[in-house]
């Protein structure tokens, strides 16, 4: 049987500038930016275009003039990255954008930013916001396995080191860190210091995946799904963050993302001895610790001595969030953040990374989410056709 | 080291929904209950209609003991609104009958926490007529 995806490949991506501000932008001008720079790097025309998925889908057909157009709303991240390459594979669009993008939506600094504390009635009143509920997370893996805030420490100052470096960061420059650094600043949520945490930031991006009939039209050299998958345990943020609670199977939701790892591993015929680069979604420095283990790269319990170890950074075995992450490269809201580790994986594989490109990448793994949202997505993206 | 108390009047509250009204009432007069399935026993994480685990659709509200063990914890130091006096301590208490409830920690300093610590919910005023479980250690 042929691959599912093996018709279908990513020929646009794109970034928008990302800063602390985008003075004059809101965050459908911005998104709207994110989509118009992803054709360009596709070279293909709006008209093109017959379908739309994610965020401000609507809003792309008005503004692009893309009408009849199919579209498919509310679907965040990797897993509407799937849904645009499921329409293709199965022939009800042929070109298909997307969208993505947050300014002018953090204005009262006194507060976290809106997307980290959605509101909800079981947890609004103990203050509870996404570096809360993933340092429960964090916790149950410290007492478990022993994982220390120096491992942790080391996760962040290896991904910020990588935005240090790059321009487009909004954090370029601001480095280098050491995880003394990190261990010295100050107390978020115990056991995350501030700069274990995502940062916050405006900005937009954008993606065209098409179906390859038309590969003789993009500019640029398409990339390819090998694999997908997506784990949820519930609804984020709204229920204890519990490791152990588990659903259909014995598998608890501290390990969300295994069974979708295992998933996509499957669908491209491969393990993860086979991944040359893994773009994660890091909104905490344990995260990374978690999603190791989970995506197969060590055992349970096993993250906090492979990062110790050295194997994240630039130069060791699985160089991680190379761009800089939430942590540093941007964190603009809920759907960009999520789409960007997907870009960073494109750009390292079309060999298009001006700072920390990893040399010949042939595949690459992207997440999305975290334990402390009950949800992980993965995607596995190749440079060969599947 | 810091003492932990209950927030002040003044925080974002719940706003109780038709399937959760039961939880915040018996909160207001000083009661944790929870909700288990008649048919296999499960304990929804949440205020429910239907059983998460089975389906069943015939959930009893029960009063708990309102006794547990810290299974987790974290000390926040960057208010996730500026109403709320810091550190606090969001904690997930495991409950004696068999769930987990979110909640924070009160009544210690924050260097006294441990591990499976013996606790024991009380309720304080949170504003808006809701009063809100806490947690504190048993003696």
């Amino acid at each position: 049987m042929p691959h599912p995806y093996r018709d279908v490949a990513i020929v646009g991506v794109h970034n928008t500038a990302q800063g602390r501000r985008l003075d004059g932008h809101d965050s459908e001008s911005i998104a709207m930016e994110g989509a118009a720079g992803a054709l360009r790097d596709a070279g293909l025309e709006a008209g093109q275009v017959d379908a739309v998925v994610g965020t401000f889908s609507q809003e792309l057909v008005l503004s692009f003039g893309l009408g009849p157009c199919a579209r498919v709303p509310n679907s965040l991240g990797i897993p509407a990255v799937l849904q645009a390459a499921q329409m293709i594979a199965c022939g009800q669009a042929r070109v298909v954008l997307m969208a993505a993008g947050g300014a002018a939506i953090y204005t009262d600094r006194s507060a976290t930013a809106p997307w980290t504390r959605p509101a909800n009635e079981m947890v609004v009143g103990y203050g509870l916001f996404t570096a809360a509920e993933f340092a429960l997370m964090a916790r149950r893996h410290m007492l478990t396995y022993g994982t220390t805030p120096e491992q942790l420490a080391m996760v962040a100052a290896t991904i910020r080191n990588n935005a240090h470096v790059n321009p487009e960061a909004v954090y370029h420059g601001r480095g280098p860190f050491t995880p003394d650094d990190v261990l010295a600043s100050r107390m978020v949520a115990d056991p995350f210091h501030l700069l274990d945490c995502a940062t916050t930031s405006e900005g937009g991006c954008g993606l065209v995946l098409a179906h390859t009939d038309l590969l003789g039209d993009v500019a640029g050299r398409p990339v390819w799904i090998l694999g997908g998958g997506s784990d949820s345990y519930g609804p984020a943020y709204q229920i204890a963050p519990v490791w152990e609670m588990t659903g259909r199977t014995d598998e608890p939701a501290g390990r969300v993302g295994a069974n979708a790892a295992r998933h996509s591993y499957r669908q491209a015929g491969l393990g993860p001895s086979d991944v040359d680069v893994a773009e994660l979604y890091d909104p905490f420095s344990f995260e990374i610790i978690r999603q190791m283990e989970v995506l197969g790269f060590c055992g349970e319990g096993e993250g906090g001595g492979f990062v110790e170890a050295g194997h994240i950074g630039p130069e060791g075995r699985l160089p991680v969030t190379t761009d800089g992450g939430t942590m540093s490269f941007s964190h603009p809201g809920i759907n960009a953040q999520q789409l960007q580790r997907v870009i960073r994986g494109v750009q390292q594989l079309r060999g298009t990374c001006p700072t920390r490109q990893v040399a010949g990448a042939d595949v690459a793994v992207c997440s999305n989410g975290g334990s402390g949202a009950l949800f992980t997505d993965v995607l596995l993206l190749g440079s060969g056709r599947p | 080291m810091t003492a932990l108390g209950p927030q002040p009047p003044g925080i974002p509250v719940p706003s109780p929904s038709p399937v959760s009204a039961p939880y915040w009432d018996a909160a207001r007069e000083g009661r944790l209950v929870y909700q288990k399935c008649a048919g296999c026993g499960h304990v929804p994480p949440r205020p429910s209609r239907r059983c998460w685990r089975c389906g069943g659709g015939e959930l009893k509200w029960l009063d708990s003991a309102g006794t547990g063990t810290l299974h987790s914890w974290t000390v926040v130091w960057r208010p996730q609104h500026p109403s709320f006096v810091t550190p606090y301590a969001p904690v997930v208490m495991a409950v004696d009958e068999g769930w987990w409830l979110v909640t924070a920690l009160v009544g210690c300093d924050d260097g006294d926490i441990r591990e499976g610590m013996a606790l024991e919910v009380q309720f304080h005023p949170a504003g808006g007529g809701i009063w809100l479980p806490y947690v504190a250690p048993r003696a």
